[in-house]
């Protein structure tokens, strides 16, 4: 099959068993690839109402549609999963170099069901693919994982996806890191890897991927490419990596954001002389991610990827860290765990207000003097976390949706959790309003990634002309459209993830967007898809994900934000007052939900909307299981 | 086998390497210089150059080898330096490599050459540079002066530039800063 490498591989982890099928073309045509792809199997394979951690959860890794070709920044890996987190769809993207690894070993989606007693990890070499005993990596960090699968293969060219100690612990925050350093992070998709006792997998392929048109392919990835060099949105990222932002919201969105530009931003590590090196994905432009190490101090030696912006601000700004080599201390341990640094910064910022008001003893946090800005603490709770250890380990390790019920004491009020179950990443949605809407309406919780709204702030020309395009209104009056351009942007989201497309190169970057991807899709594939088709494909996903939540039983009262982004406005500056209140969402949602031909009550997509768009088959399905299931 | 090619090529002390290019093919020539401090590891270059050559995206029908240290975020590209004085020339049993000297490309006579990857074990990088297909070597054209791989770098990792002195001497230092690296991560 043209552009991918056309196979599936199950795995079966309760009797070891492999199987590899042929990739079907009607899945690619209706979903495109990666996330999509994944979206439908993970519809297909699970049944309502399955626990996230029972062996008949699944576990899918899809490498993106022009995954291990020139198209810029192409080499995203979507990984999906019943979320133990929200007990809901999540889908996790991430960069690295596994899934372009998987492709060229011939397979462009795996599935990891069933569940092994003994730890395992699996091994792919092209044809040859095993599960091989993996109690001597039991317990130990990603780095450490990485090392001795390397060295075991006498390979150092192999990829390897790992879980650290969190994920072996089932927390519900343990991310899936591929690539030593690139995170799965949100939803607890290293979690659910732990449940199946697969600690690692280990990958290496010496294939090759074949697309319609190599020559014009190649021409038009190189014009972009260069298109995008060119412009100030594309060489900001460049620059400064994600750091170029502000350190974003601090101490728990009660203080004001700190003034970035002499404390903890991309910026002011460069010039302290921290970031060592510039560090892409598979086939990335502009590489946003910054090698760091800690030459001198308590640190010393110390060495990770990162921190990013969300990690500035979670376990920065967010906890009262501004120490830049604390903070490189703690990206680094939060890695290695493998855990979400946003859920691991947004529980602790949590419990350091919790402590504060007193609501949390020093018995709760095991003696810890857990106030905000205390690194010490800090580094202490992150082990705990991770290993489950003591009462606060075992408290916080839980996720703040479940924390905060077991405290109780009103802690809800300051928990940045909404209904969903997934700690918000680090956005004031209160003043953010396309932001606000987005995330309540992100099936796997709320944050960025599956509809970052930035061109909404209009900070470029593109960006003004672009919301212009997709309200049909003239700026400024176009960015209050928002349901609009919540929309749009979860169709393009939904095919750049399935493309393999970074965010920072199309909706941030807005250098791939609908006919630069439906070009690429079509040279590559030989299937001819038209911009407008490629954007249907994006709302078909973006229905089938929603399906799946209505079918798990969540409806429109799952789509809301934590209680402090309703009810407790700004107290600062010229944005003093803002807030986005329970009647001000309502009135989006009605809107969002006409716009996609969803039932305004429930928010559950219409019949005639899902027929529309061929998922006649889930609409039946849906009306079969959906009232039999009800959210704890 | 280090040692004997590290002396004549990337000294930067101009004495051994300039005299090797007349004045006139100088003014011609580019060189292609590999930047490994600034290298992203993203291995674009990889597949630009698998897509020119063999129209398929394939680490191992690359003439561009990227060696990483993931942990340490190290990406070390490596690519047929097309050496003054090439080692691998010297090595080939049956003549099959040529220098072409006002073009300054390394080229292998596919036809003559056997497969015995004497070449390979010459090269002062290492595995990588010269790569076998069906059983025979090859090497980086250069693309014509405009290669693939450089076009692709947006890190400027890769760069094709105009031999001048002032490059010459950079090439030198690169190269010697790269050899020890490759060295220390077993590449060599």
């Amino acid at each position: 099959m043209l552009g991918f490498a056309g196979r599936v591989l199950d795995v079966n982890m309760t009797d070891c068993t492999v199987r590899k099928s042929e990739l079907s073309e009607s899945l690619v045509k209706a979903y495109l690839g990666g996330r999509g792809i994944n979206a439908r199997l993970l519809w297909d394979l699970l049944r309502p109402g399955t626990d996230p951690y029972s062996p008949d959860n699944a576990l899918i890794i899809g490498s993106g549609a022009l995954t291990c070709t020139t198209a810029p920044s192409s080499g995203r890996t979507t990984v999906t999963c019943k979320s133990p987190a929200t007990g809901l769809y999540v889908k996790s993207s991430v960069g690295g170099h596994f899934g372009s690894e998987m492709k060229f070993a011939g397979y462009d989606f795996l599935i990891v069901r069933g569940a092994s007693k003994k730890p395992r990890a699996l091994i792919i070499r092209d044809e040859d693919v095993k599960l091989i005993d993996a109690s001597h990596l039991w317990g130990l960090g990603v780095k450490e994982t990485n090392q001795i699968v390397k060295k075991d293969l006498g390979d150092m060219a192999v990829k390897v996806a790992c879980i650290g100690q969190a994920g072996e612990n089932l927390v519900q925050f343990a991310s899936l890191m591929c690539s030593v350093y690139h995170a799965a992070a949100r939803g607890g998709t290293g979690a659910v890897m732990g449940s199946k006792g697969l600690k690692a997998i280990a990958v290496r392929g010496s294939g090759e991927v074949t697309v319609a048109e190599p020559e014009r392919f190649g021409q038009l990835s190189e014009a972009v490419r260069k298109a995008f060099r060119d412009d100030m949105n594309g060489r900001k990222y460049f620059l400064f990596g994600t750091g170029t932002f502000d350190c974003g919201p601090s101490y728990n969105y009660l203080r004001e954001p700190l003034d970035s530009s002499d404390i903890v931003s991309g910026p002011y590590l460069l010039k302290q002389g921290y970031i060592k090196r510039q560090v892409g994905c598979f086939g990335c432009t502009q590489s946003c991610h910054r090698y760091t190490e800690v030459d001198s101090g308590p640190y010393e030696g110390t060495y990770t990827l990162g921190p990013e912006y969300e990690t500035f601000s979670a376990l920065g700004a967010g906890i009262g860290i501004i120490d830049p080599e604390t903070l490189i201390k703690v990206n680094d341990m939060v890695s290695d765990l493998g855990m979400d640094t946003i859920s691991t910064g947004v529980v602790l910022e949590w419990a350091m207000e919790s402590y504060e008001r007193g609501v949390l003893s020093k018995e709760d946090t095991d003696g810890l003097e857990l106030c905000f800005g205390s690194d010490e603490a800090v580094l202490k709770a992150v082990h705990a976390m991770a290993h489950r250890e003591g009462r606060l380990g075992a408290l916080l390790s839980l996720g703040l949706r479940k924390a905060s019920a077991k405290v109780g004491k009103d802690s809800y009020k300051w928990a940045m959790v909404n209904a969903k179950g997934l700690e918000q990443s680090k956005v004031d949605v209160r003043t953010i309003k396309s932001y606000a809407l987005a995330f309540a309406v992100n099936p796997r919780g709320p944050d960025h990634l599956h509809t970052e709204c930035m061109a909404a702030w209009g900070g470029s020309g593109a960006a003004r002309g672009l919301m212009e395009r997709v309200t049909g209104k003239h700026w400024p009056e176009a960015a209050a459209e928002y349901p609009r351009i919540v929309r749009w942007h979860e169709q393009i989201y939904a095919a750049s993830d399935s493309l393999g497309f970074c965010a920072f190169t199309c909706t941030a970057g807005h250098a791939v967007l609908e006919r630069e991807m439906a070009d690429l899709y079509s040279l590559a594939t030989g299937y001819a898809v038209s911009p407008d088709q490629l954007m249907t494909a994006g709302e078909r996903i973006v229905a089938l994900e929603r399906c799946f939540n209505t079918r798990e039983g969540a409806d429109r009262r799952l789509d809301d934000l934590p209680w402090r982004m309703m009810n407790e406005p700004v107290s600062w500056g010229r944005l003093k007052g803002m807030v986005s209140s329970k009647e001000w969402l309502d009135q989006m949602l009605d809107e969002y939900y006409a716009l996609h031909g969803w039932d305004v009550e429930t928010g559950v997509p219409n019949r005639n909307t899902l027929e529309a768009l061929g998922l006649a088959d889930v609409a039946n399905k849906l009306g079969e299981d959906a009232p039999k299931q009800k959210r704890e | 086998m280090g040692q004997r090619v590290e002396t004549k090529l990337f000294k930067p002390d101009f004495g051994d390497c300039l005299p090797m290019v007349s004045v006139p093919a100088l003014k011609q020539r580019m060189l292609m210089l590999t930047d490994y401090e600034t290298c992203s590891g993203c291995q674009s270059c990889v597949m630009a150059c698998s897509l020119t050559k063999m129209k398929v995206f394939s680490p191992s029908k690359s003439l561009v080898t990227l060696r990483k240290v993931e942990d340490r975020c190290l990406g070390v590209p490596v690519v047929c330096e097309h050496c003054d004085d090439p080692p691998c020339q010297a090595a080939c049993p049956v003549s099959a490599i040529t220098k072409d000297h006002s073009s300054g490309v390394v080229s292998v006579n596919r036809e003559l050459c056997t497969g015995c990857k004497t070449c390979e074990k010459a090269c002062p990088f290492g595995a990588g540079t010269i790569k076998f297909w069906d059983d025979r070597a090859i090497v980086c054209d250069l693309c014509n002066g405009d290669p693939a791989c450089v076009r692709t770098c947006t890190q400027k990792a890769l760069m094709f530039l105009p031999a001048t002195r002032a490059t010459v001497a950079r090439k030198a230092e690169l190269a010697r800063r790269r050899r020890s690296i490759l060295a220390s991560i077993g590449g060599i």
